[in-house]
């Protein structure tokens, strides 16, 4: 807690890495979230049986492997960044953004399993309040993982080109940004929906 | 600067975090609510949180502002949820 209280260095910048427009295109789809993620628990609270019980029905397994999927592929795509803008690295950069795609890929495979088989019990938005919510918010979180997997391989050829470099990598921190954002929801995300009763 | 070793802690630590959110996960399926679980879950998402926000999106180094914006939403997001299953314990 201490690092964030701390003031930063007198020549720390004052703005995020990336685009301006990017971060408050964050924090738009933060405040989203937000707004999804307290309807969820608030209505939990006048449903609590209905919730566990259905809780119970998710696979918890599918939801921890993604979280480890999703913070592997942040961290790819931090490394990614790292090496284009410390040590000018392109050709290295392109392999951590690879690394990144397939983690993501890997996670949309997970989350396509794991609807398969909610979809092949006969449920739907309609079934309960609980599926309403869990449908309805992972899906959204899913479109977000789609969008970024689209970003993150335009970074990645564009990397490849050598289109990045030191001071010259306001796309790629932009598109990392993003993708950051994307497992930062999902960070809370699981514990909220597969865990917490 | 955030340096590659940084990021390589963060790493571990949110994927030992995310497996022991898994672990309290299996132990709470087949118990009661006890808050003191409740609030470790809380505590590592918020740890979990902070190191993404700090040392993935790159916010250590930058002032303040938009270290307190982003993680300020994970302590209001946190705080609502917190609210709420305090509600449902009633």
């Amino acid at each position: 807690m201490s690092t964030t209280l701390t003031a930063p260095a007198p020549d720390a910048p004052s703005a995020p890495p990336g685009d301006l427009a990017i971060w408050f295109f964050i924090l738009a789809e933060l405040l989203a979230f937000a707004v999804f993620f307290a309807a969820y628990a608030f209505a939990r609270a006048n449903n609590v049986e209905l919730f566990d019980e259905m809780q119970r029905t998710l696979d918890r397994d599918s939801g921890a492997l993604n979280t480890v999927l999703l913070i592997t592929a942040s961290w790819c795509v931090a490394r990614a960044v790292h090496r284009v803008t410390e040590d000018n690295a392109p050709g290295h950069a392109a392999r951590w953004l690879l690394g990144g795609i397939a983690c993501g890929g890997g996670f949309l495979v997970v989350k396509v399993v794991e609807y398969a088989h909610v979809f092949g019990e006969g449920i739907t938005l309609s079934t309960n309040t609980f599926y309403m919510f869990y449908i309805s918010l992972t899906f959204f979180h899913f479109m977000h993982v789609i969008l970024g997997m689209v970003i993150l391989t335009v970074l990645w050829a564009q990397t490849r080109k050598g289109l990045y470099g030191p001071g010259n990598a306001n796309g790629l921190e932009s598109g990392a940004a993003y993708w950051h954002m994307v497992d930062l929801v999902w960070i809370v995300l699981f514990p909220l929906v597969y865990v917490m009763r | 600067m955030i340096t590659a070793r940084k990021l390589n802690v963060s790493y571990a630590v949110l994927i030992a975090a995310t497996v022991a959110t898994w672990l309290i996960g299996e132990w709470w399926a087949s118990h009661a609510v006890i808050l003191p679980v409740m609030a470790a879950m809380l505590v590592l998402t918020f740890i979990k949180c902070r190191l993404v926000i700090l040392d993935f999106m790159a916010l250590r180094p930058v002032k303040s502002f938009w270290r307190v914006l982003v993680i300020g939403w994970v302590a209001v997001v946190l705080g609502l949820i917190s609210l709420a299953y305090l509600i449902s314990l009633n």
